[in-house]
């Protein structure tokens, strides 16, 4: 009796296994995501939160495609609040557009919190970005003899931030060329002689000026200015060379290679028609 | 029988024996096979061959530049021996024109061969660029095929008459020599035309010929490539054809002399003066082979040093040694013996010269391909190499096959050695031409 008690115990305990323990145990582990965030704001647009993710698989990382996260923002001490959602893409990057930032009496530290929750294949994350606003203010200066690029750099009070270092580029097609990186002084300036003629389209060139730093995130601020060499066209389109289409072959070989072909051509015909002429006399 | 008849019944063209009936069967089998490899990369396309993005000239183009420079020195022999007057070059220089007529021909078709889309070579004709080296290559190629031609037919014109007389128990072959020998009776009016067109062709001949050369090697040396880019490629393209030329030559007419004991009228002189000839070429080609790698490996500019490391030491080393000391260097010192220069030795050598020739046009075209400027990156790894694919090597033996079929059929019906000539050469009266028995 006892042992038949015990049997059916030990059967009963198995089921219960084989329901709870096995298909967790056999359940997919979900994989650690990696989440970079960062605050970019272009003068002139709305700014955004860059969102990029990634995980490991093998020995190498991966974009974390598909992924939706929350996109909260501290605004008490302790108060988070939901601002929004974002799905990164293919490439494991997604943005998030903030429309506009809350205004205060002092200057306000702003503090956005991206969190990955409830995913099927990853595991709970979050990432965190502060930063205080500011504001970069560019244009050209166009002197007699030489200009100058200048730039200032305010904090969301208007007020001057000294000590932060300032890229100056232009903009190309395949990668901006640097001219300049230098620190803002007391007033939040910097100054940059363009000494060095650079040629641009039509003699524009787009400049492009940037912070990068951590506590104000990425500042940019991209603008025209017609302070390049003009770019002279160059092109042979209409030229007779030797790489032009053929209703633009260069003179001399139409002339000099046509003269040999049909003079050895010529030549040929008259071999063929003495062959002829074999042929017919007697 | 009188001398004249003796001597058309010993050069007239013969049936082929057995050993002749098994060659032919096996050429037309080697180049069905050819035939079969190329529809079915026409279906297929060229991802049946070993071409890549890199190495997009490969096998088919070698073998096309090989063709070309075996057909140079066989017209440009021929022209110069006939200017010249050299009466010891009468049993040479009809095969010469013959070697040199199938060659230029499998020379025109290699290079469809090489076509992804040949149903659209009409548009090379309707839309080439005179710029274009290609262009060139293209109206060279016929020029010199309608040249060789006529000094191929031109000069036979006598002896297709005599074939007619030969061949009358033959009526259907009677009737075909008399049609090609376009009516030749031998009168002074025919005589003087065909003279003169002779003289006109064999000099027309030579400067064709030094275009045809230049030209192909310019299709090389007017892109930037390394291993290409070199002002030097006419000259050396026109000195590795004399080299190619000469020898083809030889084994030719070794063979023919074998086959059909011609060793009465190609003697061994005729072998020591060819030898003395390919000792020559393959000394000028030397020369130009150095300039061609001596100087690049001394200036040293790094893309430059690569592709030579490969020749010279790396993946290439074995073929371009093999290439240069078997395809020149053995040749200078065996032929530069007397003994080096009779009959079978100077066979051996000129198939050696043959062999090495055709891989030399490989090693011109291929390693180059794999070291372009930019290093070659983010393709899979069967692209960093190439060896001919089954097809290539299907395709081109069957080329080579074709060639040599079409000197077997050219000299089963005509005339190897030019018989009035001949006669004449030795003094044998060709008054009773007509009478043949």
């Amino acid at each position: 009796m006892m042992s038949k008690k015990l049997y059916i115990l030990r059967k009963v305990a198995l089921c219960l296994m084989a329901l709870f323990i096995l298909p967790s145990t056999y359940a997919k582990k979900k994989d650690k995501i990696k989440v970079s965030v960062d605050y970019v704001k272009v003068m002139g647009q709305e700014s955004k939160i860059k969102v990029e993710a990634k995980y490991k698989e093998g020995k190498t990382y991966v974009p974390a495609t598909n992924v939706a996260m929350n996109v909260y923002e501290m605004v008490a001490e302790d108060s988070l609040v939901l601002v929004g959602d974002l799905t990164t893409d293919d490439q494991g990057k997604a943005e998030f557009v903030l429309a506009a930032l809350r205004q205060g009496d002092t200057l306000l530290e702003y503090e956005f919190y991206v969190k990955v929750e409830d995913n099927a294949q990853f595991k709970d994350a979050k990432k965190k970005v502060k930063f205080f606003d500011c504001n970069l203010k560019t244009e050209v200066l166009e002197t007699d003899t030489l200009d100058y690029l200048l730039a200032e750099l305010t904090d969301g009070n208007g007020n001057p931030i000294k000590g932060q270092k300032i890229k100056v580029e232009v903009d190309r097609l395949f990668a901006p060329i640097e001219l300049k990186e230098t620190k803002t002084d007391r007033k939040g300036k910097i100054e940059v002689a363009l000494e060095d003629p650079l040629p641009g389209p039509n003699g524009n060139l787009v400049f492009i000026v940037s912070l990068d730093a951590r506590n104000y995130g990425t500042v940019v601020s991209k603008f025209e200015a017609p302070v390049g060499t003009v770019v002279v066209d160059k092109s042979t389109f209409d030229e007779r060379t030797m790489w032009s289409p053929p209703n633009k072959t260069p003179i001399f070989l139409l002339i000099f290679p046509n003269l040999v072909i049909l003079g050895i051509w010529i030549v040929i015909f008259i071999l063929v028609r003495n062959l002829v002429l074999i042929n017919k006399s007697k | 029988m009188s001398n004249y008849q003796e001597l058309i019944e010993k050069l007239a063209p013969k049936s082929f024996n057995k050993r002749g009936v098994i060659w032919t069967v096996a050429l037309c089998i080697i180049s069905l096979v050819g035939v079969l490899a190329y529809v079915d990369q026409l279906i297929q396309g060229q991802v049946v061959t070993n071409m890549r993005d890199y190495v997009l000239w490969g096998v088919y183009i070698s073998n096309f530049v090989f063709f070309v420079a075996i057909s140079f020195v066989g017209s440009l022999t021929a022209a110069i021996l006939r200017l010249s007057n050299m009466a010891w070059r009468t049993p040479l220089v009809r095969i010469a024109e013959i070697v040199a007529f199938s060659a230029i021909t499998m020379a025109g078709i290699t290079i469809i061969l090489d076509m992804g889309r040949p149903d659209r070579l009409y548009n090379l004709f309707i839309h080439g660029r005179l710029q274009s080296p290609i262009t060139w290559d293209v109206i060279i190629i016929m020029t010199y095929m309608a040249i060789s031609l006529l000094i191929l037919y031109i000069p036979m014109l006598p002896d297709l008459a005599l074939m007619k007389k030969y061949f009358e128990n033959k009526p259907v072959l009677s009737k075909w020599y008399g049609r090609l020998s376009l009516n030749w009776t031998g009168s002074e009016a025919q005589k003087t035309l065909r003279s003169k067109s002779i003289q006109i062709v064999a000099v027309l001949i030579i400067p064709v010929a030094l275009i045809l050369q230049t030209v192909d090697a310019w299709l090389f040396s007017t892109t930037f490539r390394i291993g290409w880019d070199s002002t030097n490629l006419g000259p050396y393209f026109i000195s590795g054809a004399f080299v190619v030329g000469v020898g083809g030559l030889i084994a030719v007419v070794y063979v023919l002399r074998r086959v059909y004991q011609l060793e009465e009228f190609i003697t061994e002189r005729h072998f020591d003066k060819l030898g003395k000839m390919l000792v020559l070429a393959c000394l000028i080609y030397l020369y130009f082979n150095i300039n061609e790698y001596m100087l690049p490996a001394f200036t040293a500019p790094k893309a430059e040093e690569a592709h030579l490391r490969e020749l010279f030491t790396g993946h290439y080393a074995w073929l371009f040694w093999f290439v240069t000391i078997g395809g020149l260097i053995v040749p200078v010192i065996a032929l530069m013996f007397k003994k080096g220069r009779k009959p079978f030795p100077i066979f051996i050598i000129a198939l050696l010269v043959v062999v090495t020739s055709w891989w030399k046009r490989y090693l011109i075209v291929v390693p180059a391909l794999l070291h372009p400027f930019l290093p070659v990156q983010g393709v899979p790894e069967s692209w960093h190499h190439y060896f001919p694919s089954m097809h290539e090597w299907a395709i081109v033996f069957g080329t080579l096959a074709m060639a040599l079929l079409i000197i077997t059929v050219i000299v089963r019906f005509v005339p190897i050695i030019p018989v009035e000539r001949s006669a004449k050469e030795r003094g044998i009266d060709t008054n009773s031409k007509n009478e043949v028995s």
